[in-house]
């Protein structure tokens, strides 16, 4: 379907472009809310990234899927627009988890209300750096394939799996001592 | 080192997911894909325009060089330089609504080609 809209919109007729905005705004958003962590600052650049790709449309050659192109449009313009650099995760030692009370995380994690649930996730996030939340969220929520997320975000494969293994870890550790420092608060 | 598994982490991002709530998202940035397309259709338009007024008024200077026609050719040249120029301009105003810099530097450039096509025919008069 994407291609037979792009071969319209490329054949001058501008409005059908509505199509890709419609399909592809919602994950568009999600990618540059994680870069940039402000809702009105990932619109704008949602926004400016659709410009672009309808500018430079009969640039893309449909050597890969148009999603994948436009999502690498979208990374490259939050990540120029992101003005502070970015804040270092906190320090984790990985021996650290062992000394904690919360022997199993997933399970601990699992017991929690939906609500309690979202507003520890959005917590740890909000520790990751960019870079960790960027390629989680293209990984799980999109569910970009590596290749994929090799193409969009211009690093190597193998690179790539190994900052993914980190990420995970990191929002392990981080999840590990959100959950301590919890419990530890309602034992007083 | 210790990590989530694939489905736990799955769960996770999608609870933290966020929404694009604005709901005049799409039409706002169909609003400036629209601007985009018609800047750059009276680009390609005065593009396009302005090249053959000029191979047009070259070929007609070539074609008084070569056969001596003098005034006739020259008002002949001048003729079909305005009759391009009011082309270009029907066209700018079918193609742009309201005040665009595009249109007024295409109008500029296109009032100079015009002065210098009367500029031409006088200096074609005092020649002869």
């Amino acid at each position: 379907m994407d291609e037979l809209y792009l071969r319209l919109v490329l054949e001058g007729d501008a409005s059908r472009f509505s199509y890709f905005i419609e399909k592809y705004k919602g994950m568009a958003y999600s990618i540059a809310y994680r870069i940039l962590g402000r809702r009105e600052d990932a619109e704008e650049t949602v926004q400016d990234a659709f410009l672009k790709a309808f500018r430079s449309l009969d640039k893309f050659r449909g050597s890969s899927k148009f999603s994948t192109w436009f999502y690498r449009i979208v990374v490259n313009s939050s990540l120029s627009r992101v003005r502070t650099p970015e804040t270092v995760t906190e320090s984790l030692d990985e021996n650290e988890t062992s000394e904690f009370i919360v022997d199993d995380v997933g399970s601990a994690y699992r017991r929690l209300e939906a609500v309690e649930k979202k507003e520890l996730v959005d917590r740890a996030l909000g520790k990751l750096n960019v870079e960790d939340r960027l390629l989680l969220t293209l990984y799980y929520l999109n569910e970009n394939s590596i290749e994929e997320i090799s193409e969009i975000t211009g690093m190597n494969r193998e690179n790539l799996k190994m900052k993914l293994h980190r990420a995970r870890g990191r929002m392990y550790r981080i999840i590990h001592a959100e959950l301590k420092s919890e419990i530890n608060t309602v034992l007083g | 080192m210790k990590e989530f598994d694939d489905e736990l982490m799955r769960d996770m991002l999608m609870r933290s997911s966020v929404r694009l709530d604005n709901q005049e998202f799409t039409a706002a940035t169909m609003k400036a894909i629209s601007r985009e397309s018609r800047r750059r259709r009276i680009v390609n338009s005065f593009m396009m325009n302005f090249l053959v007024f000029i191979a047009v008024d070259a070929l007609i200077w070539l074609g008084i060089s070569l056969t001596g026609s003098g005034v006739a050719g020259l008002v002949d040249g001048f003729v079909s330089g305005l009759n391009r120029l009011v082309f270009q301009a029907g066209q700018i105003k079918a193609t742009v609504v309201g005040s665009d810099l595009v249109t007024y530097v295409v109008l500029i450039v296109g009032a100079l080609a015009a002065l210098l096509s009367v500029l031409e025919l006088r200096i074609g008069s005092w020649e002869r």
